[in-house]
């Protein structure tokens, strides 16, 4: 292939435009998205607060659970099970002390005796979900399509039961009380921003890459040499970590925690996020979470009755649960792939607004350059990376802790 | 001449059928090798006996003299056996430039790499105007020419061909020949080549072996096949009477 009379092509090259801006737009307009819509909810009640920082919360999540279930294809009803231990993990190092050793006599002393930080809380959620990350690659990475989604709500149950008994720790279903309700919208956003970046950065790395093409073929993918499970295994610890920091804030949000809290619902929610905002890109994991957050919120106060501007709305119990089932239902007829339906938001808005729909060309050989190719849908990076972006962690921030904001949970 | 690429005395069974019997292919080094014979002749189940995506029940293969029998494909494709596939398979939402790069990046190799080689593959094939495309966009011929670069950006040492002229017309087909003789030409590796058209494989190969129910029914150059009776009457028929 080295003959003389094949110029290295620049075109494609220069597709991909300044490289380095190009190719993490995604992560900075998604970033920027969660700001605009964050300061927004800043100027509203203390009840739009909170449930802003639940969309928050719920963004870290769905964003850690896109890296594996994105990348890689694999449907999974099991990432709750990271977002679980890492809500226990930070419920019982960040409750204090005295509280602690009153609740849950039976802990172990160095246990009982630690309270730590929201950050290093935090960071000891995402390690422990690694941890189980493990033995669940161990178990399911072998399984694909409907198998691996069994398999995977298979190990969701299962470890519900064991929370649910487990009563030394986690004082099963009477639940947790007592862990510090103090989460606000400004200390949630970096970590939302830093799940971000981990999910930027995965999906620029050759790991990412290999895992798409398996996504897209697995039979084509083997045949260039992806070894398909240590790719998954690699995306699925890094979606553990960043789901289990989820857990820890998901705790601190609700300041109580029962088994049922970290179960069936948030799975479903997590999904219809995800399904709603497009599984096969980052942007859709936002975008599906301020989507689904806000529609949520706007039903709920439909739901309560009261007055909506001008409107006088009588109570309409169960409209929130019905209208978010409609649309996944729609969703999943009229646009299969999600609102973004896997392309990124990108610097040309055309590029992903309009679809990257070709008439098919039937004429001889060479097709006509086309120069206003929108960023690649994927875009890639340059030079060789890590194949563990694990590194760049989202950056401890301080707890802004004055706020308790300990209204009842508004969960959709 | 050196063997690049043996088996011998494979056999796959699946459930009582016997879908190949006893077959030593070997390809040389350089070499060119067509692959004929009528429909559910084993064909393609060699072919994915050779690249690692189907385990012979019995038998061994063997690469440069090494046994590679219990490779996985990832495992062959890292080694340097590349392949394409009859339905091509290329990865419906990436880019055509992102399919060649996958051939680099899949195997290991660095970004710097895919960018250099699938480049200059797309150049090769008169694909530079498409390596903005997604793959699920491209029409049918030109998709098959998309597979044939992918496979070629892994810089194989055996390139694998399953019907790289299926389902095209003749000027296709014979444009599809001439890229295989120029790919052979440009970077020297061994080809086995399946093909339905007799035409295009007796004038591109430099031997032909041929199956028939699973058997080798004849290996020879391609005038040696061209009149070999048994071949004529088993699958050539009336087509290479005329």
């Amino acid at each position: 292939m080295t003959s003389p009379r094949t110029p290295v092509l620049e075109r494609g090259v220069l597709a991909r435009g300044a490289p380095a801006l190009a190719r993490t737009a995604p992560a900075v307009i998604c970033a920027l998205l969660v700001l605009a819509v964050s300061g927004l909810a800043l100027i509203g009640s203390e009840t739009t607060q909170r449930t802003a920082t639940q969309m928050l919360v719920m963004g870290v999540i769905t964003v850690g659970t896109y890296i594996f279930v994105g990348n890689s294809g694999v449907l999974s009803f099991g990432h709750v099970v990271f977002v679980a231990v890492g809500a226990y993990a930070t419920a019982l190092t960040t409750i204090p002390r005295d509280l602690k050793q009153a609740l849950l006599p039976a802990l172990p002393g160095w246990l009982a005796e630690l309270e730590l930080g929201l950050p290093a809380a935090l960071l000891i959620s995402g390690l422990l979900s690694v941890l189980v990350a493990g033995a669940f690659a161990l178990l399911t990475l072998r399984l694909d399509g409907m198998a691996a989604g069994i398999a995977s709500l298979a190990l969701l149950i299962s470890v519900n039961v064991v929370i649910s008994n487990w009563d030394a720790v986690t004082r099963g279903s009477q639940g947790i009380v007592g862990i510090p309700a103090d989460l606000t919208v400004g200390a949630t956003v970096p970590w939302l921003i830093g799940a971000i970046a981990v999910a930027m950065a995965y999906q620029l790395s050759r790991s990412g890459f290999r895992l798409r093409t398996s996504r897209e073929d697995p039979v084509a993918a083997a045949a260039l040499g992806v070894r398909i499970r240590r790719d998954r295994s690699i995306a699925l610890v890094i979606s553990a970590f960043v789901c289990g920091v989820g857990g820890g804030l998901y705790a601190r949000f609700l300041g109580a925690l029962t088994p049922g809290d970290v179960y069936l619902q948030l799975t479903l929610l997590t999904l219809l996020m995800l399904i709603v905002g497009g599984i096969r890109s980052l942007s859709g994991a936002v975008v599906g979470t301020l989507f689904i957050s806000v529609l949520a919120e706007l039903l709920r106060r439909i739901e309560a009755g009261g007055e909506l501007g001008p409107i006088e709305l009588h109570p309409h119990p169960g409209v929130q649960q019905l209208i978010l089932a409609l649309t996944l239902l729609l969703t999943l007829l009229l646009r299969p792939g999600g609102i973004t339906s896997g392309r990124e938001l990108g610097l040309s808005p055309p590029g992903w607004i309009g679809g990257r729909r070709r008439a098919p060309r039937t004429g001889p050989a060479v097709d006509e350059p086309e120069a206003d190719e929108p960023e690649a849908d994927e875009p890639e990076a340059d030079e060789p990376e890590a194949d563990e972006p694990e590194a760049d962690e989202p950056e401890a921030d301080e707890p802004e802790a004055d706020e308790p904001a300990a209204h009842s949970n508004s969960a959709p | 001449m050196r063997q690049l690429l043996r088996t011998s005395h494979v056999s796959v069974r699946f459930a009582g059928l016997c879908a190949l019997d006893d077959v030593g292919l070997e390809l040389g080094h350089g070499e060119i090798l067509g692959l004929i014979g009528p429909n559910g002749a084993g064909k393609t189940t060699l072919l994915n006996v050779l690249s690692g995506f189907q385990r012979p029940t019995t038998g061994e293969v063997e690469l440069d003299g090494r046994r590679i029998t219990g490779w996985d494909a990832p495992r062959r494709a890292r080694a340097g056996i590349s392949r394409t596939f009859q339905d091509v398979r290329l990865f419906p939402h990436m880019t055509v430039l992102e399919n060649c790069e996958a051939a680099v990046v899949g195997g290991g190799g660095t970004w710097a790499t895919a960018r250099d080689r699938a480049n200059r593959a797309l150049g090769w094939f008169d694909l530079d105007g498409s390596a903005g495309v997604l793959a699920r966009d491209l029409p049918y011929g030109v998709e098959r020419r998309v597979g044939m670069a992918r496979a070629l950006c892994a810089r194989p040492r055996v390139l694998l061909l399953d019907e790289p002229a299926a389902g095209l017309n003749d000027d296709e087909s014979s444009a599809m020949a001439r890229t295989v003789r120029r790919i052979h030409e440009e970077i020297g590796c061994g080809i086995i080549v399946i093909e339905h058209d007799v035409r295009v494989i007796l004038g591109l190969c430099d031997r032909v072996h041929v199956l028939d129910h699973g058997v080798t029914l004849r290996v020879g150059s391609p005038d040696e096949i061209r009149t070999d009776p048994e071949v004529v009457s088993a699958y050539l028929g009336a087509e290479a009477m005329e």
